[in-house]
């Protein structure tokens, strides 16, 4: 599949959002989930019932660093790497790998961005954190697909700590602003600015509905993550199996001795 | 901690953000200086036969770490009120502490190559607001004699696109061949002086034609979203346990990144 970076680029500077179709095969995708599902299941249970930060039925796994989870072919895909080294700079970096999970009978999330909003009061900057996420499934209207806020990226800091005051929460959406569903066709992968305004949506069918998520970041950003998590965790077999850009792109995690 | 000082913050403030730098004279005592000379001697020695000739900045250029412990580590200085003003309105409330190094140049080094210190622009061809400063205080008085720092005025906000790095000294000059067009001053500091730089600022290290080494150590004080190496890096449990119980909340605050000891 081919895509034109220069328009992809453009319509994530704009919308905060950009969605790559067709870019993972099914059988990769298959395989993966097959691989997927006890790991996820065995997070949920970890967690308990009220898993931190998400509420009730969300949950946020974090995805092991080995294959097939992680797959040349997905993260070093040519117009993603083309796509990365644009928004984020030649020396990007591979920071956090997890997930979102909402299972069958959530609700709404509230209205809210990932990670850091702004580095300076009152100076909204280019990107510099990007998830890169790819559903282990189609999503829909019923099983919980993601609402963003298009455009939303360069709003600055915003006078309430819950997004919801300003958005209205649940179904009670103020008609003033104007959101989209994202639903996506199996194999898409979809990159979105940190910043732009987004939330879960009720997952009304029988089963969870999977995406994995590599977040990518410029490499002066600081990560809470990796200060705090410091077990040596990746594979040396697995690292120097690697091409020397996907060396660099996974520069921060630490090998196992 | 005092909360009276002599400093006219807004000032500072106003001067760090149009040069670049700021000094404060007399913020520590010279009692206090010669103690942290006495303790840092055999460190910095030991990390100078540990490196070699041949340091990464070149012959008889060191940065040492310095232990993030007493009496390196003192809440009179770092968290000293007008310290601790100056930092919140140039980098935020909630900034922190990074790294700990130090600046020694030795006996008979020659000039250093005009630099900047750490990622200058975080996107290109955008200048932001500092992320990062480096708290410094050098352990001597520093004159043209020892090696003291240059600096350009006001060069904190050139991009990185508008002079590439390894074309600086073709720029600006090197060694004492100036180019005229540029009107960089010394650093000239007295003992208990602790001066405030904008690492992006063009700077150099200058001839040591004294007898001793002019050790400075850097306190680098970051806005809480620039990454660090040596943090990242450097993942054993180091902080003292006795000398964290002893700090202050805000003193904590700003050191909340450290590795404390079981």
């Amino acid at each position: 599949m081919a895509y034109d970076i220069a328009e992809k680029t453009q319509q994530f500077r704009i919308n905060g959002f950009v969605v790559f179709e067709d870019l993972i095969a099914h059988e990769t995708i298959d395989r993966i989930r097959e691989a997927w599902i006890p790991v996820r299941d065995a997070g949920i249970v970890s967690q308990g019932e009220k898993p931190p930060t998400r509420g009730w039925g969300r949950y946020n796994v974090p995805v092991p660093y080995k294959p097939p989870f992680l797959d040349e072919n997905i993260f070093e895909h040519p117009s993603l790497v083309t796509f990365l080294e644009e928004i984020l700079g030649p020396d990007y970096v591979w920071f956090v790998f997890d997930s979102n999970i909402p299972m069958p009978g959530t609700d709404y999330q509230r209205w809210h961005r990932d990670g850091i909003n702004s580095l300076y009061p009152e100076i909204t900057t280019p990107c510099f954190q990007v998830g890169v996420k790819f559903p282990l499934c189609d999503t829909s209207e019923v099983n919980g697909s993601f609402e963003v806020m298009p455009c939303t990226q360069y709003v600055g800091d915003l006078p309430a700590e819950n997004l919801d005051d300003i958005f209205g929460h649940g179904t009670d959406f103020r008609d003033d602003f104007n959101s989209r569903r994202l639903n996506l066709k199996k194999g898409s992968l979809w990159i979105h600015d940190n910043r732009v305004i987004h939330r879960g949506t009720p997952n009304h069918s029988d089963f969870p509905r999977d995406e994995i998520c590599m977040a990518m970041s410029s490499s002066w950003v600081f990560s809470r993550w990796q200060h705090e998590h410091t077990d040596q965790h990746f594979s040396p077999d697995l690292w120097n199996s690697l091409s020397d850009h996907a060396k660099q792109v996974l520069r921060w995690q630490r090998l196992e001795e | 901690m005092n909360e009276i000082h002599d400093y006219n913050i807004a000032e500072k403030v106003l001067t760090f953000r149009i040069n670049g730098f700021v000094v404060f004279e007399d913020l520590i005592s010279s009692e206090k200086i010669d103690r942290i000379l006495e303790a840092w001697k055999p460190i910095r020695n030991a990390d100078i036969k540990r490196q070699g000739e041949n340091p990464p900045r070149g012959w008889g250029r060191y940065n040492v770490r310095v232990p993030f412990r007493e009496p390196f580590v003192d809440q009179e200085i770092f968290d000293h009120p007008a310290v601790v003003q100056f930092l919140e309105q140039v980098l935020g409330q909630d900034y922190v502490w990074t790294h700990f190094d130090s600046n020694i140049p030795l006996p008979g080094t020659n000039y250093q190559n005009w630099h900047r210190d750490g990622r200058a622009n975080l996107f290109p061809e955008i200048m932001t607001p500092t992320p990062t400063i480096g708290a410094k205080f050098p352990l001597v008085d520093t004159s043209e004699q020892n090696g003291s720092f240059e600096v350009l005025p006001c060069s904190q906000y050139v991009t990185d696109e508008i002079v590439p790095r390894k074309e600086l000294d073709e720029v600006l000059g090197k060694g004492e061949n100036l180019n005229p067009s540029y009107k960089p001053i010394r650093l000239n500091l007295k003992k208990g002086s602790l001066w405030m730089q904008d690492g992006r600022n063009y700077h150099r290290g200058t001839p040591n034609r004294s007898s001793h080494p002019r050790d400075e150590l850097c306190m680098a004080m970051s806005r809480p979203f620039i990454f660090n190496t040596w943090l990242h890096e450097e993942t054993t449990k180091h902080f003292p346990r006795s000398l964290w119980e002893s700090l202050s909340d805000h003193a904590k605050s700003v050191l909340r990144l450290m590795r404390v000891q079981d």
